[in-house]
């Protein structure tokens, strides 16, 4: 549950997502992003859901696409940061950066275990 | 390329916000793709369905939550708009979740449900397979056993008389066919140990009958059978496997039965169990089948000596086929017997042979569905206590729109998710019940071979676990769902114990407990007085230090049998030696009807036995006037008889036995002299007179089956070995079979009721420590919730004394209440426990007090410990927490 203006985590993943992937962010490339970078399993309900709720925010913006004009096309929810969510994307990450100052954690890649 | 799992795409199909959906298929169905692509289909539908059942939360919950969407800005009702199915599904998933919170509460509801539910199914496993699988025949339902009712002579249940099955072949029209049996055990030869088994003997048309045809080779053809037909045998899976290998060249193979060749041409299938019923002993199976090679309608109606299994034509109830046999009973009734009562008695192959354990069965499943009612009930006081807890919680969920129906099926949603784990956890708890009760279940019990945990047994344990989820809940529900939530909000869940419509249903829930608990006692109770009386009656024998077997002889020797005693009496240890044609307890012997020589019209049916000098003495039979046989009564030596006490005083109330003539009334031309007067020693049940009995001297009546009984100085057991040897060293091909202490007869014979006391023992103790449990359970929480209102009274003077008696009256008046009408219900339902009594009345009042007083003790002692912890409350310290 959001608390305000800030993001929880799992919204901060989707964020983070949307914006790596820029034009080509739609449900299951952002869940698959999510789940290879952080190597947990993510449910396509829970980034839909959660895309729901940056939309109520008014943090991201959606486009659909007509299915590809090959056999198995697929219409696509596009996704995009708005300017509030680079905003408040910015923010929470700033918020992370000075949690994290001076704090020395083994750095861990990803792949790598723990 | 393979299609995701239809059912997991319509779920979530269901699911998905409208606008969404079309997009979250797609991308689904893309990576799915992916994953059939590189790691195979099966792990992807499984990857799909992980999907689908890990996105239902999220999805829904955003949907339920999803503000300003629903009509005029109303909060939507939960999960409008989806289906009801689905409503049902999320229901339990969020009743999961809360479980999930307080696992401890879980876990004892899940155990005791577990435990109670296992030993439920366990119990009916037991019933399924004995009481109401058919037999594996076709059309079993239309088998039956006939038998001659001789009541007159006090035989009421006789073998049918040979030249009976032609007649009743030539005047019936409703049966199929009639197959005359008989067991006798055989000598099997011509193998390398020769072995003593069982034959049966039955007419060729016995396997059609049956409806069962051979693993191997064939069974009999309608003309296998009669005067100068070949020696043929069938023979029992068992059998073929232990004696010739399971070898497919068994069939034309010679064996040798009491010393005649016979050709094998068949084996019958594995798991063919046909029973023989006995007209009063115990069913016996045959190792291997041949048919008569005599005419049966040449041998008269005097020897009862068949068992006689028919088949009722398809269509014809057994009511038409009873009436049937009636009238030509009744015809046979005039002709030959002179209207004395002569009848035919038709009996289902099923329900003969489980008559004598149904009564049993039925009550231990009644009985164990007592404890868990009782479970029940305590788990449901357990429930109810939580929703009380749970007001806050409830009440906000009120305030924000759910509504009370919503209220209460969440918290059905809860204990049906519980019954269902407990029910799941019961199963495969009951496999070892079953096992365990297969253990000390009797090797007498009819068709145990049958019983196991089934789809059966697992729908009963669904069906058990839906009723007792729905059961337990069902209070908490409706007061969950009956409260206003400003009740809820205003006494803050904590003085809602005292809420009085919670209160009434706890007192209610007490007192059922208590009734069905003292039900349970009462009948353990009963049971146990008559297991008492069971081991304390006489059975007119001794059964410490006997050792009893058998030999079969190929025909009469008295030399041998003669020179056999002799051995086995110089052995250690041996004190005694006897012989006899039946031992105590094996319903073994023939029935003859005597008669004073100077009174033909006094007749008695007696149980005839042969009996040698020394078996008396050895056996423990008292003598009680007269003499033992002794070596003067010899074949040349006026005939002479031993009676039993019970034919003495019918006989010659006034008089004394010794001297006086008897007539065997199949040979009234030979008197025989009573010599001695013996007592009455049980031939049938060890509990039970039977009929009197009549002994006569060995070497007067020479005969084949031979029974020993040694009296041992020793521990009888130890004295197998040198026994065989001794027999070996006489007589190498000489089968010992059946050997057993007599102390393991009497065991034997009383193993049905050990069985049936020890289960109900077990039910009788856990439903009363159950109950106990409940009561102190609920006056616990009575105590805990009234804390402070305890303070309140004890600082304005109420005495400790007093509050103890107050709390404690709260639980002990409606487990009294509950004992009253628990015994009235034991008292009318006694008389269904009648048939498993012996030696103790079914209302035999000093077991209803006793009962009583134990459960009134225990109720006491469960209201006693929280009502000290009451009174020991210290005003100041529960003020204070207040």
């Amino acid at each position: 549950m959001t608390k305000g203006r800030h993001l929880a985590e799992f919204e901060l993943f989707v964020m983070l997502a949307v914006a790596r992937l820029g034009e080509d962010a739609y449900g299951a490339a952002i869940r698959r992003e999510i789940e290879d970078r952080t190597g947990r399993p993510v449910s396509i309900g829970a980034v839909y859901a959660t895309l729901g709720r940056l939309g109520d925010k008014s943090y991201v913006s959606f486009r659909s696409s007509q299915p590809l004009p090959v056999q198995g096309g697929r219409s696509r929810k596009y996704c995009l940061l708005t300017r509030e969510g680079e905003a408040a994307l910015r923010r929470s990450a700033s918020m992370l950066t000075r949690m994290m100052e001076g704090l020395e954690l083994t750095p861990t890649l990803p792949g790598e275990e723990r | 390329m393979s299609a995701p799992p239809r059912l997991a795409r319509r779920l979530l199909s269901a699911a998905a916000a409208p606008e969404d959906r079309p997009f979250i298929l797609s991308d689904l169905a893309e990576d799915y793709e992916i994953q059939a692509g590189t790691r195979g289909r099966s792990r992807a539908r499984r990857w799909y369905w992980s999907q689908v059942l890990r996105s239902l939360p999220p999805i829904l919950g955003r949907r339920i939550r999803q503000p300003s969407k629903g009509p005029g800005g109303k909060i939507p009702k939960p999960m409008r708009g989806t289906s009801p199915m689905l409503r049902f599904w999320l229901e339990l998933r969020q009743a999961f979740h809360s479980l999930r919170r307080s696992p401890g509460y879980s876990a004892i509801i899940v155990l005791t449900l577990a435990l109670v539910i296992s030993a439920k199914v366990s119990v009916f496993s037991f019933v399924d397979g004995v009481l109401l699988r058919p037999l594996p025949y076709p059309s079993a339902q239309q088998l039956i056993f006939i038998w001659d009712g001789l009541d007159w002579i006090g035989v009421p249940r006789a073998w049918v008389a040979p030249a009976e099955v032609e007649d009743l072949r030539r005047q019936t029209t409703l049966f199929e066919g009639f197959a005359p049996i008989r067991v006798r055990s055989v000598r099997l030869s011509g193998i390398d140990v020769p072995v003593q088994i069982n034959r049966g003997t039955a007419s060729s048309n016995l396997f059609q009958l049956l409806g069962v045809e051979a693993a191997l080779g064939r069974t009999f053809a309608a003309d296998e059978e009669g005067p100068g037909s070949q020696p043929l045998v069938v023979i029992s899976h068992g059998l073929w496997k232990s004696h010739f290998g399971a070898s497919g060249e068994a069939i034309g193979e010679s064996i040798e039965i009491d010393g005649e060749l016979h050709d094998v041409i068949g084996v019958l299938p594995e798991g063919f169990d046909f029973l023989v019923h006995s007209s009063l002993g115990s069913p016996s199976r045959a190792d291997l089948w041949t048919t008569f090679r005599v005419d049966l309608s040449q041998q008269g109606y005097d020897s009862h000596s068949l068992a006689l299994l028919a088949r009722i034509r398809e269509g014809v109830s057994f009511e038409q086929a009873a009436d049937e046999l009636a009238a030509i009973g009744r015809r046979i009734d005039e002709q030959r017997y002179a209207q004395s009562g002569f009848t035919y008695k038709p009996v289902s192959l099923h329900g003969d042979l489980v008559r004598g354990v149904r009564p049993a069965l039925w009550t231990l499943l009644i009985a164990v569905g007592f404890v868990l009612a009782i479970a029940a009930s305590n788990i449901a006081t357990i429930m109810l206590a939580r929703t009380q807890q749970r007001g806050r919680e409830m009440a906000i969920r009120q305030a924000l729109g759910a509504s009370r129906g919503w209220i209460g099926t969440r918290l059905l949603c809860e204990s049906l998710l519980l019954g269902l784990s407990g029910g799941v956890l019961g199963l495969a708890l009951s496999t070892a019940g079953v096992s365990a009760l297969l253990s000390i279940a009797p090797e007498s019990l009819p068709l145990h071979d049958a019983v196991r945990i089934d789809v059966r047994a697992a729908g009963f344990a669904l069906a058990l676990s839906l009723i007792s989820g729905l059961a337990c809940g069902l209070a908490a529900s409706m007061q969950g769902s009956r409260e206003e939530p400003i009740t809820w909000l205003r006494e803050g869940g904590r003085s809602m114990a005292g809420s009085r419509r919670a209160t009434r249903v706890r007192g209610m829930l007490v007192a059922c407990e208590a009734a069905l608990a003292i039900m349970l006692l009462a009948g353990a109770g009963l049971m146990i007085r008559s297991f008492a009386a069971l081991q304390s009656s006489d059975p007119g024998f001794r059964t410490e230090r006997a050792l009893t077997f058998n030999l079969r002889l190929l025909q009469a020797d008295p030399a041998l049998t003669e020179s056999l005693m002799n051995g086995l009496r110089s052995l250690p240890d041996v004190e005694s030696a006897g012989i006899t044609s039946a031992l105590p307890l094996s319903a073994g012997a023939s029935q003859r009807p005597v008669a004073p020589q100077d009174r033909p019209e006094a007749r008695v049916q007696i149980d005839y036995m042969v009996a040698s000098p020394g078996y008396f003495s050895s056996m423990g039979i008292a003598l009680k006037e007269g003499r033992d046989f002794a070596a003067q009564d010899r074949a040349d030596a006026p005939p002479v008889a031993i009676v039993d006490e019970s034919l003495a005083r019918r006989l010659w109330p006034q008089d004394r036995a010794v001297g006086k003539r008897l007539v065997n009334l199949t040979r009234p031309d030979q008197p025989i002299t009573v010599v001695g007067v013996v007592r009455h020693a049980r031939l049938y049940r060890v509990y039970q007179d039977d009929r009197p009995q009549v002994y006569v001297p060995y070497a007067q009546v020479p005969f084949r089956s031979l029974s020993f009984v040694l009296r041992t100085s020793a521990d009888p057991g130890s004295l197998a070995e040198s026994v065989r040897s001794e027999i070996r060293r006489q007589d190498p091909q000489l089968p010992v079979y059946a050997m057993q202490t007599m102390q393991r007869t009497v065991d034997d014979s009383v193993g049905e009721r050990r069985f049936s006391l020890i289960l109900m023992m077990g039910f009788a103790f856990a439903a009363v420590t159950l109950a106990a449990l409940g009561i102190y359970g609920v006056l616990s929480y009575l105590v805990a919730q009234r804390t402070s209102e305890i303070g309140v009274r004890m600082a304005l003077g109420a005495r400790r004394s007093r509050v103890l008696r107050t709390v404690a009256a709260r639980g002990l008046f409606p487990a009294l209440a509950g004992a009253g009408v628990g015994l009235a219900g034991a008292l009318a339902l006694s008389r269904y426990l009648s048939a498993m009594l012996h030696g103790v009345e079914p209302t035999d009042p000093a077991t209803y007090a006793l009962a009583a007083f134990l459960m009134l003790a225990v109720a006491s002692a469960a209201c006693y410990l929280p009502a000290r912890r009451a009174a020991a409350v210290d005003p100041i310290s529960a003020l204070r927490n207040d």
